[in-house]
């Protein structure tokens, strides 16, 4: 599962839209959004990157692809 | 009109629709379907602007019997100045993301700079795409919520418009429904409880982006 294809279709998602549309379970969608937040290639609004898969499941933050990870996205 | 008005004026239009195309495969490529507005996108119209105007800078300065490696690459040796204009246009981009407009041999140079200008006009795009979607999501919210039977509805409607597509997006989108109805609330439909909402948002969004909002227009009470 990658949530970069998904960010690219969508433009952005709030984060419980990007938890239900992606495949995997929330645990692993967690794992790999921090991930890319780390890695420069996702922002979530107002720095709100969840903590648990509760504030995953229930944000309302938009997460969006950054310059980094729009150019990774369209190359 | 003066012949080398004509060149300078084929030069910029040749350069800002290659650059327009550019952007468009770029998102063809990647996205189920490319929105109408980057068609007026400021964006990707400055950009497209923006070689244009290099374009025109390089049909003056450089010249279609010099023998540098420059101006033989961008004028292709024409003497008429619309074909030259044409030449120009149509190499322009080639130009500016090769090595010659390079700082040395860093690497840094008309490439990486396209590379960040098309980056941010793209996300600029994204953006518009994102406001879009949520203003449908909202001004159709109701509409959705009144029709009973909407939820399996709108299952068939996404499966019927992909049809067409290819088999790999097909099954993204067969993957992403399948994914949010996993997340399917369990309570009857309710459009205050806000995971209702989710999946409602999630299912219509998959519409919105997989086959456009067109295909929802004949949905009673959606506009």
């Amino acid at each position: 599962m990658s949530l970069l294809p998904l960010l690219r279709t969508a433009g952005a998602l709030p984060l419980a839209q990007l938890n239900m549309r992606a495949s995997g379970g929330p645990e692993e969608v967690l794992g790999e959004l921090r991930a890319l937040v780390e890695e420069g290639l996702v922002a979530v609004e107002g720095n709100q990157v969840p903590e648990t898969v509760d504030q995953l499941r229930t944000g309302r933050a938009l997460v969006k692809l950054t310059r980094a990870g729009t150019s990774r996205a369209f190359r | 009109m003066d012949l080398a008005i004509a060149g300078y004026l084929l030069a910029f239009v040749t350069a800002s629709i290659a650059t327009f195309l550019d952007c468009y495969f770029t998102l063809a490529k990647s996205l189920p379907r490319v929105p109408g507005l980057i068609l007026v996108h400021p964006g990707i119209l400055a950009l497209s602007a923006l070689c244009g105007g290099f374009a025109l800078i390089a049909f003056a300065l450089t010249d279609p019997s010099g023998t540098d490696v420059i101006s033989t690459a961008i004028t292709l040796k024409q003497a008429n100045p619309m074909l030259r204009g044409l030449a120009v246009g149509a190499m322009v981009l080639v130009i500016i993301r090769s090595k010659l407009f390079n700082f040395q041999e860093s690497g840094l140079g008309g490439e990486v700079i396209y590379t960040l200008l098309r980056s941010l006009a793209l996300q600029s795009v994204n953006d518009t795409r994102t406001r879009q979607r949520t203003k449908f999501l909202n001004v159709n919210f109701e509409a959705a919520f009144a029709i009973a039977t909407y939820f399996s509805q709108l299952e068939t409607t996404i499966a019927a418009s992909m049809q067409t597509r290819s088999p790999e997006l097909r099954q993204r989108a067969a993957d992403e429904v399948r994914a949010v109805k996993a997340n399917a609330p369990s309570a009857p439909m309710d459009k205050t409880n806000p995971v209702w909402d989710d999946f409602y948002r999630s299912m219509t969004g998959i519409c919105f982006d997989y086959c456009g909002p067109a295909v929802l227009k004949g949905y009673p009470g959606f506009r």
